[in-house]
């Protein structure tokens, strides 16, 4: 045990990721896989689970104690400082969810080296997949931690989504960390932003961490809504359950 | 060839009256003589068995003195010492320059005017004495000194006059102690020789003075009548023992105006002349200065070298990190290393350098058995990272609101660790490197995963350290 690699830490912010890699990936097909064809399902979201690792154990219990849900959402920052220890942790207690579980990209995962630790143990920081004829569009949204070099939001991939629609998929839902009008989305393309989500067929509603706040708001006073996930100490986890009538929500105490 | 050339030669010279002597070719170099390779032709008007040597085909002119000589040129001229020697060289014209009697050598003779029998030309030509040129053959003289200190064959570019004065000197050898490129390597600075130069000055001018009044007030006399015996105040005859400066009596005593006159103005010259000879030797008291404070500068300086290097594996500074360190306090238990360190890319994008400062302490050192190994139970210290390379910030960027967004420098970090030490000391004589080597594992942590433990209990010690290892080569 005392020879083995990670037990070396050649730097804080080595990026040296050892363990577990491509989760979303692997927790997407398993997703896919067992809501094919399904119209209803029931997802558990938390966010912002940055250092309190004791809060997250515990709603990991408590959320796999129920037998009633399909997958879990991680809303963003996972790691408080980017370090790359600090995901390994953090992937390796998310690991213990008995549903699959999927995440974005937070404002504090881009600290340092965090992105590439971020993407070598998720994947792609915007992604899509399948909840049974949901689509789940999962969006960086952390302007502010790059350059115009890498486009955040990435309207390409939004669009790229938009114009290979499977006519099968009847609703979608955006998931994000910052959401428009907060501090690091990039508050110039707002309106573009919401001009483009609003074309998706069936668009549900908008789930979204950040603030450590939970809210519910119609940024945009279009009807669309935004839930807003608080971080993880204030002991809540949302739940979400979508069939063919709509979708509920409700805010669980754990 | 040269015994058909002399023999015609000396047929030719056979004019004189000299008796007809048995005609012999002489060996020159050896003094020996032979019988002839060949019978002469005709002899003119010399009777050829008469038995009598004549002069040799290779002699000077006829008012050369010596009939042992040659020229040194093998030209016939007239007699000059300058270039004649003597064959077996025991002429007092000339001298060898080995002191050792033997045959002329050109690169051996010196003029005859040379006054000192030892020297020999530094560029072999031979020419008039001139101390600048000349050292002692042997090179062993007082009057000469290497400028590297040793002693060896004589090469102009090596030896200076002891003084130092010379002009001609511009070797770069020079290594005298106190030798810098400002001052002149012709005076000399350390206190001791110094305080002699000053010393001898002040004795010489005291010599000064007492030879000028025995010179001027006892010896220069007015020309009006002969000196008098020298009598004694108390009547009692006293004899002149004569030294200089003593026994002198009162009669003697001239102290006239032009005599006190003569006095003052030969001492003024003379003291000026003996001062500048004293100050062309030493330094001037800025020159000390400076000197002392170049001194300081470089002993001060090199407190800074090194006394080992390092070499780490991890530790939070880079896979790999290298780099010197001073050690101190009285046995030594303080160390300070500067490692630089390279941290591969991994998943990122770019590999990235780090710099390490590390402040150990190391209480204690226990020696094994007879001393060969060294065990330190107990390494402890803090170091503080910097990673070059890398989207890092020392302070936030502008973006930020108010740049305080995350309040904490991603490009340092702070570290602690403990750790453990094994030293192998080195026998003398078995490395031209090092003096000991040292093995030492530590384990560490640092500021973000202490932060990162503390607020809960899922997160353990263990998680938040690391292992590190790595050797210390001591040099001295």
């Amino acid at each position: 045990m005392i020879c083995s690699c990670s037990a070396l830490d050649y730097h804080p912010y080595d990026a040296h990721i050892t363990g577990a890699k491509n989760l979303t990936e692997k927790n997407v097909r398993l997703i896919e896989e067992a809501l094919e064809g399904k119209k209803e399902f029931r997802f558990a979201m938390i966010s912002d689970t940055q250092r309190w690792f004791d809060e997250t154990e515990m709603a990991i219990e408590a959320i796999n104690a129920r037998d009633d849900i399909d997958f879990v959402v991680h809303g963003g920052d996972l790691s408080d400082f980017g370090i790359t220890d600090e995901f390994m942790w953090m992937r390796d207690l998310l690991c213990k969810f008995r549903a699959p579980h999927i995440t974005v990209i937070g404002n504090h995962d881009c600290i340092g080296t965090g992105k590439a630790s971020y993407e070598t143990i998720y994947g792609a920081a915007n992604y899509a997949f399948n909840a049974g004829d949901t689509r789940f569009i999962c969006l960086n949204t952390n302007a502010l931690e790059y350059d115009y070099s890498c486009p955040i939001p990435d309207f390409n991939f939004i669009e790229n989504e938009l114009e290979n629609w499977d006519p099968n998929i009847k609703k979608s839902i955006f998931l994000m960390h910052v959401k428009p009008f907060d501090d690091e989305f990039n508050n110039n393309v707002a309106r573009v932003f919401q001009a483009y989500i609003t074309r998706f067929p069936g668009l549900q509603f908008c789930i979204y961490g950040h603030n450590h706040n939970l809210a519910v708001n119609e940024p945009f006073n279009d009807g669309v809504k935004y839930y807003g996930c608080p971080n993880i100490a204030d002991r809540i986890y949302l739940l979400f359950t979508v069939n063919e009538e709509g979708y509920t929500y409700e805010v669980v105490k754990f | 060839m040269m015994n058909f050339l002399g023999i015609l030669i000396g047929i030719l010279f056979t004019l004189n009256t000299q008796p007809a002597a048995a005609f012999y070719a002489t060996d020159y170099t050896t003094g020996s003589t032979g019988p002839t390779v060949m019978a002469p032709l005709f002899t003119i008007g010399h009777n050829m068995a008469s038995g009598t040597t004549v002069p040799s085909t290779n002699c000077v002119p006829a008012d050369c003195t010596s009939t042992d000589c040659i020229s040194a040129n093998s030209i016939a001229e007239d007699y000059n010492s300058a270039d004649y020697v003597p064959a077996d060289c025991t002429s007092t014209d000339c001298i060898s320059a080995n002191s050792i009697a033997e045959d002329y050598n050109s690169a051996d003779y010196v003029p005859a005017g040379c006054t000192s029998t030892d020297c020999i030309s530094a560029n072999s030509i031979a020419e008039d004495y001139n101390s600048a040129d000349y050292v002692p053959a042997d090179c062993t003289s007082t009057d000469c000194i290497s400028a590297n200190s040793i002693e060896e064959d004589y090469n102009s570019a090596d030896y200076v006059p002891a003084d130092c004065t010379s002009t001609d000197y511009t070797s770069t050898d020079y290594t005298q102690a106190n030798y810098t490129h400002n001052i002149s390597h012709k005076r000399l600075c350390d206190s001791t020789t110094v305080k002699q130069i000053k010393k001898q000055y002040r004795s010489q001018l005291e010599i000064l003075r007492h030879q000028l009044k025995d010179n001027i007030y006892y010896k220069n006399s007015n020309s009006n009548g002969p000196s008098r015996p020298l009598q004694a105040d108390n009547g009692n005859n006293a004899s002149n023992n004569g030294n200089l400066g003593q026994a002198h009596s009162q009669d003697d005593l001239h102290m006239t105006n032009r005599n006190t006159n003569l006095y003052r103005t030969l001492l003024r010259a003379e003291k000026s002349k003996l001062k500048s000879e004293r100050d062309s030797l030493i330094c001037t008291a800025i020159e000390r200065k400076y000197l002392n404070n170049l001194t300081n500068y470089r002993s001060s300086w090199s407190r800074l070298i090194p006394a080992y290097s390092k070499i780490q594996i991890a530790g939070g500074t880079g896979t790999v990190s290298v780099g010197p360190g001073w050690d101190y306090g009285r046995k030594n238990q303080w160390e300070t290393d500067l490692l630089i360190g390279y941290l591969p890319k991994y998943e990122s994008q770019e590999w990235k350098m780090t710099l390490t400062i590390k402040q150990n302490y190391i209480p204690w050192s226990i020696r094994i058995g007879k001393g060969t190994f060294e065990f330190s139970p107990l390494t402890c210290g803090i170091y503080g990272s910097l990673v070059i390379g890398g989207d890092f910030w020392l302070k936030e960027p502008l973006r930020y609101p108010d740049r305080s967004y995350y309040r904490f420098p991603t490009r340092v970090r702070g570290h602690i660790f403990l750790g453990e030490r094994i030293t192998l000391n080195i026998k003398p004589g078995a490395s031209r490197a090092h003096k000991s080597i040292s093995f030492y594992y530590e384990i560490c942590t640092h500021d973000l995963a202490l932060m990162s433990i503390c607020t809960n209990k899922y997160l353990s010690f263990r998680d938040a350290t690391s292992l590190a290892f790595g050797l210390k080569f001591q040099i001295f």
